[in-house]
């Protein structure tokens, strides 16, 4: 072999870097006395810091072009770089969020840094996927590093139940993944997404096959973006999870499973989109409508925005499904970019939201509950504003980015036809302003019942602010990251023909 | 019928009985000797596929690892029987539901024209300087240089995280330290102390 | 060489999914459920060489030996998990896990 053979490793400059850095870390955390435990945090927001500076020159090296290695089993196009961007910031603000909570319940150990890096290496893996296997590896990293970290606080039972929960349902989803991709590469012969968009193009191919295959992917799937009918652990992990890991399961898998969607069903499959976008739509509504009805009855904050994941990502769904029309993809970048805007905008939003349940709570405390929000504009306005910013972007009231991205899906679905769809997605989004706006009621207008101390950290108060005061920010001025999304999506190899 | 196709049937109905009985096992440590049975004949078949490193590793991996693992934690473990059987008929028509569902729809399939190629024959006889494991490691190594990355990384993880979950440093443990066992002098434990000696009254 | 049809195979896989699928489904022990797990993992690996061997790849077999990787890894996560849920509960009743309900 000589070495021109040897795969080109500048796209993947980022993960190998990461790769190198988690080892790094899992073993200097081994050495590093007690006192210094601390280090670790840092080390781990240095990484990540690291991999995104170079994330950034990989898109300046490639000048935003797709770039393919590894006998074309990993693509860098903007798509990948740009959401494997968000998801370094992602997991750098969780680091942030959840360090004190971590160290005031003795979790602030090397196990959950190495893990959590772990989990992002998959996360990136999973981005840049363009072959079924990669995705599945990357897939598995993140899972089995994520179901770790639910049952880190080893005393706790409702993590552990959680966890437990989380891994058999998991396990579950992984296998009937597997199996549609059995059934995909028996009917197609290959495993690499673009050969195998190609060759299901060219027409050769059994039908009955290819969407027995697909409906067992699109389950598979589901379980992992949090939708009906594979929702059922979203509740019961988000509960019984400790807040930190809550947190980061919220928001940077997310972006990861957007981009498989994407992967599988975009660069692999869009030749049967008549056939997936049938099975999102139902996917779409049933969980719109689950999970802010359920939502309304629930007391546990933590609950609530576990339903309200569900019903936002059945929202997201939407702008997956709204692409092919007729077989005609001219709309499917506006719609494409529609759904990677509102993801990303998701992630701010939980990102935000959780971590204000995180600064609320302290040694002893959880701050979970509904009633422990009774008044915290009282005891404290600015976290109030800002919870209350959080809280109209989640519900979609319109200075906020909220608004945009929910008014940026709907408008690819009425583009796409399906008018029907757009005001059944509507009136559901009214139905959760319901639940949302009775958290800002609870701050505002009811007396505190929490006594306790709110002192969450000066660099956690900066962050809160900067993440509450982007969702104003971007909902005035969205332009220049919708322009963004678009772009991304244009790069991908089905659209960009 | 020709002898392979023989075989072939006997391993298959092998398998599902032993698949069969791995979910209806009253006893957990049948269950998992009946995975064993049902991973022994799983290799039969790949060697029957032409796959010997596959039926190799199989029996290596599977059996010689992960079942143990399995078996030690059945062992670790004090199960009631009796309680292992409540909700199974509860659960069984939602299960038997599935299960046929899924039969069904595989047979659809089949009687579909699987894959589109009528029947397919067995994989020709490759020649005698054929070596699967060689052709497999080729590939493994090149091709799938990547993914064979990725699984190293995977379990990697896979041993961070269950040394993480299981393993608890009790304070009340007592350890012993053979370095400090090794270096203890006569006058650590003995303390000679002179006394006068008493008188008898 | 005789022809050994594959979708005999393939028809065997898809029981061996079905049976682990149901197991799952059924039994409501954490431990079984492990196991059924693995047989689901076993049957698409199944499905997998038998789709190799249609296309004359070795690609199918390579998708085993990383689903073998795959299946050990999560057992391990798995069972960790089971000896934790055992610690705290005393039970491997999934029924008993009920904690976490609304």
């Amino acid at each position: 072999m000589s070495a021109s053979d040897l795969p080109i490793l500048l796209p993947a400059y980022g993960e190998i870097l990461l790769l190198v850095l988690a080892s790094a870390i899992l073993l200097v955390d081994l050495f590093l006395p007690e006192r210094l435990r601390g280090l670790t945090h840092w080390l781990s927001l240095a990484t990540l810091a690291a991999c995104f500076v170079l994330t950034v020159q990989v898109v300046r090296a490639t000048g935003g072009q797709a770039a393919y290695t590894f006998g074309g089993m990993f693509v860098a196009d903007l798509m990948a770089n740009v959401l494997k961007l968000v998801v370094y910031a992602a997991v750098a603000a969780v680091l942030v969020y959840s360090r004190r909570y971590l160290a005031e319940r003795g979790m602030l150990r090397g196990e959950f840094f190495v893990l959590a890096l772990f989990a992002t290496l998959g996360m990136a893996v999973m981005i840049s996927a363009n072959h079924m296997l990669a995705l599945y590896l990357g897939l598995e990293l993140m899972s089995l590093c994520v179901y770790s970290m639910v049952a880190l606080n080893r005393d706790s039972a409702t993590s552990t139940e959680a966890a437990m929960k989380y891994f058999v349902l998991g396990a579950l989803a992984s296998g009937l993944l597997l199996y549609g991709m059995s059934m995909l590469y028996g009917a197609t012969g290959t495993l690499d997404l673009t050969q195998m968009a190609q060759v299901i193009a060219v027409g050769q191919v059994n039908g009955v096959v290819l969407v027995f295959g697909l409906v067992f992917v699109v389950a598979g799937l589901s379980f992992k973006l949090g939708v009906v009918p594979f929702h059922m652990w979203i509740p019961d992990v988000y509960h019984g999870a400790p807040n930190a890991m809550t947190l980061f399961i919220s928001t940077a898998p997310k972006l990861a499973a957007f981009a498989m969607a994407v992967r599988m069903l975009v660069n692999g499959l869009i030749d049967l989109a008549g056939d997936w976008q049938q099975m999102l739509v139902v996917m779409a509504v049933l969980s719109m409508a689950l999970g802010n009805f359920a939502a309304i009855a629930q007391t546990n904050i933590k609950r609530m925005l576990a339903y309200s994941t569900i019903s936002h990502m059945g929202f997201m769904l939407l702008g997956l499904l709204a692409g092919v029309v007729g077989g005609n993809r001219f709309s499917a970048p506006d719609a494409y970019s529609a759904a990677m805007f509102y993801t990303v905008v998701y992630v701010l939003m939980s990102l935000g939201s959780f971590g204000m349940v995180l600064a609320l709570s302290r040694a002893g405390f959880e701050a979970e509950e509904l009633d422990d929000y009774r008044g915290l504009n009282q005891r404290d306005p600015w976290l109030a504003f800002l919870m209350l910013l959080l809280m109209f972007a989640l519900a979609g009231v319109p200075p906020t980015v909220g608004f945009y991205a929910k008014l940026a899906v709907i408008d690819a679905v009425i583009k796409a036809g399906q008018i029907w769809l757009a005001v059944v997605a509507v009136l559901l989004s009214l139905v959760g302003a319901f639940y949302y706006l009775r958290v800002v009621k609870l701050m505002y207008f009811d007396e505190p019942r929490d006594a306790g101390p709110i002192a969450p950290g000066r660099d956690v108060r900066w962050l809160l602010s900067a993440n509450g005061l982007a969702m104003l920010v971007l909902g005035v001025m969205p332009g220049s990251l919708m322009a963004l999304c678009l772009v991304a999506v244009q790069g991908l190899y089905p659209l960009a023909r | 019928m020709t002898i392979e196709l023989l075989v072939f049937y006997v391993f298959a109905a092998l398998l599902a009985f032993a698949g069969l009985r791995v979910i209806t096992a009253r006893n957990p440590v049948h269950a998992a000797l009946f995975l064993v049975l049902a991973f022994f004949t799983a290799a039969a078949i790949w060697m029957l596929l032409r796959a010997e490193f596959l039926a190799i590793a199989l029996v290596l991996v599977y059996v010689g690892a992960v079942m143990v693992l399995f078996l030690f934690v059945v062992m670790m473990l004090d199960i009631n029987l009796d309680r292992l059987r409540e909700g199974f008929w509860r659960y069984l028509p939602l299960g038997a539901a599935v299960g046929v569902l899924v039969v069904f729809e595989m047979a659809l399939v089949v009687v579909a024209k699987y894959y589109a190629s009528g029947t397919l024959p067995m994989p020709a006889d490759p020649g005698p300087g054929y070596s699967n494991t060689k052709a497999l490691g080729r590939l493994l190594y090149t091709d799938y240089v990547y993914p064979f990355e990725l699984a190293a990384v995977l379990l990697l993880v896979a041993i961070v995280a269950a040394i993480a979950l299981t393993m608890r440093r009790r304070k009340d443990t007592k350890y012993q330290d053979p370095a400090r066992q090794a270096a203890v002098k006569r006058r650590d434990r003995v303390r000679l102390v002179s006394m006068p000696a008493e008188k008898k009254e | 060489m005789a022809a050994l049809p594959l979708e005999q195979a393939l028809v065997l896989a898809a029981l061996l999914f079905a049976l682990g699928l149901a197991g799952v489904l059924v039994r409501r022990n954490v431990l079984y459920m492990l196991m059924s797990i693995e047989i689901m993992l076993n049957a698409t690996a199944l499905a997998f060489v038998a789709a190799g061997a249609r296309w004359a790849q070795p690609d199918g077999q390579v998708m085993f030996v990383f689903v073998l990787a795959l299946a050990a890894a999560e057992v391990a996560v798995g069972l960790a998990l089971l000896l934790l849920l055992y610690r705290r509960f005393g039970t491997l009743d999934a029924d008993a896990l009920s904690e976490l309900r609304g």
